[in-house]
């Protein structure tokens, strides 16, 4: 079992060890394009939780290298979510969505509708719609 | 780098994205890449400490700009979980960044087709265990909305709109009804527990839904996946779509219909039985069901009810 699942992470995350041959999916310079590879590093998300000036306070101190090797674009809105964009490392887009799930539980509470089930019912029975609530 | 060819006998595309046989399968829980990257652990597709939802662009794409879109939509953090333990906020927030993405990428002349959907247990094929779901944008039309628009012209009008007027008239197959949804069995289902959560008001997409729509849809959603976890006592496997109206540029259809609604594509016929697709299925298109709608819709109802 050992080996079978130090085979199965050498098969899922050290892609180089498996391509030896001739891939197809390789770009000129012989560089790999599939599997892509994963970002190097982890980075310090604007965490949606916290207040919008603190997560400003932390983008306009934030050094590079405590990013990774992500780059994060720009942030924006849309509806209720805080919509962060990030061009990962391979170049290809992550996107981050925040929301205020605080306020959301409050206002879930207070405007949750209650959904009707209705009873199983026969075919040969008349519908009583009143009944079914 | 996926090629398509076209099935001239069945008329319908074909996607070789031969780079997917090397995906991800089913890694141990330390090496989950849909995990947050933790200090010291090994890198992730998400490389920050915590996150509320992340959409990525997938590793091993099936389709990438500029011949459409292959998106990740990872729905928490936490590896442990699914749609139905979300929180109801985190739920909400869900339908929004699907109402967003499907407007983004709408936008883009290469997708003709946006299709949001889950793929959940490994009896339809899940290879990540993190609850976390996909979104395809389709550089063509595919046979499923081609047909949903077929039936539109076939009834003279939105199809999904009529066809939930006859159930709420029947009312044996209506698992659950709110103020704006409808959830049903459909009276053709071609799985046991096939079920369809429909916009009461014609709505195309997403984006034409209010925030009190989107609210109750992912209430909707929710309890109908508690509820199919309530059925048999077990984590149900499922294939979840979103239909919408389709994105291109140019008209697909001489009435350009579209219909908000989910499916549900359940495997399960009993609590040990799959569905297989097989001969009648694969040969000749047409489902052979062991169950009657009316009498899954019934289990269905009661199984709601015990998880709600």
């Amino acid at each position: 079992l050992l080996t079978a699942n130090l085979l199965l992470h050498l098969n899922t995350f050290v892609p180089i060890f498996r391509t030896a041959a001739k891939s197809p999916f390789r770009a000129a310079g012989d560089e790999a394009l599939y599997p892509r590879k994963m970002p190097s590093a982890p980075a310090h998300p604007p965490s949606p939780e916290r207040p919008q000036s603190a997560r400003e306070d932390e983008r306009s101190s934030a050094a590079p290298s405590e990013q990774g090797r992500a780059e994060r674009e720009r942030e924006e809105r849309s509806g209720p979510l805080t919509i962060t964009r990030v061009r990962k490392d391979d170049g290809r887009s992550l996107i981050l969505y925040g929301h205020d799930e605080t306020q959301a539980e409050l206002d879930d509470a207070t405007a949750h509708q209650p959904q009707r089930m209705p009873e199983p019912q026969r075919a040969d029975e008349p519908q009583h719609q009143d009944e079914q609530a | 780098v996926s090629e398509q060819r076209f099935n001239e006998l069945r008329g319908e595309h074909v996607v070789y994205a031969i780079h997917r046989q090397d995906r991800t399968f089913l890694p141990d829980r330390a090496h989950c890449p849909l995990d947050p990257t933790k200090p010291g652990g090994p890198p992730t597709e998400i490389p920050f400490a915590a996150f509320q939802i992340a959409v990525f662009d997938n590793r091993f794409p099936s389709f990438e700009a500029p011949g459409g879109a292959a998106e990740v939509v990872v729905y928490t953090d936490e590896h442990d979980g699914s749609f139905g333990t979300l929180s109801p906020a985190r739920v909400e927030a869900l339908m929004w960044v699907w109402r967003h993405r499907y407007g983004e990428l709408r936008a883009r002349p290469d997708v003709d087709y946006v299709m949001i959907f889950e793929n959940r247990g490994v009896e339809v094929g899940v290879t990540l265990h993190h609850p976390h779901g996909q979104i395809y944008g389709y550089p063509f039309l595919p046979p499923v909305p081609t047909l949903e628009l077929a039936a539109d012209e076939r009834l003279g009008g939105c199809a999904p709109c009529e066809l939930l007027q006859r159930e709420l008239a029947d009312g044996r197959r209506v698992l659950l009804e709110s103020e704006h949804v409808v959830a049903y069995v459909p009276e053709a289902a071609r799985w046991a527990y096939e079920a369809h959560v429909v916009m009461r008001e014609h709505r195309a997409s997403l984006l034409d839904c209010d925030a009190h729509e989107l609210r109750e849809l992912g209430q909707t959603l929710q309890a109908l996946v508690r509820g199919y976890d309530a059925l048999f006592d077990r984590p149900f496997p499922y294939v979840m779509v979103v239909h919408q109206a389709p994105t291109a540029a140019a008209p697909v259809s001489a009435t350009p219909h579209g219909h908000l609604h989910v499916e549900f594509y359940p495997p399960l016929r009993t609590a040990e039985k799959l569905k297989f697709l097989a001969g009648s299925e694969q040969g000749a298109g047409t489902f052979i069901s062991d169950t009657l709608p009316e009498e899954t819709a019934a289990a269905l109802r009661e199984a709601i009810a015990r998880a709600a």
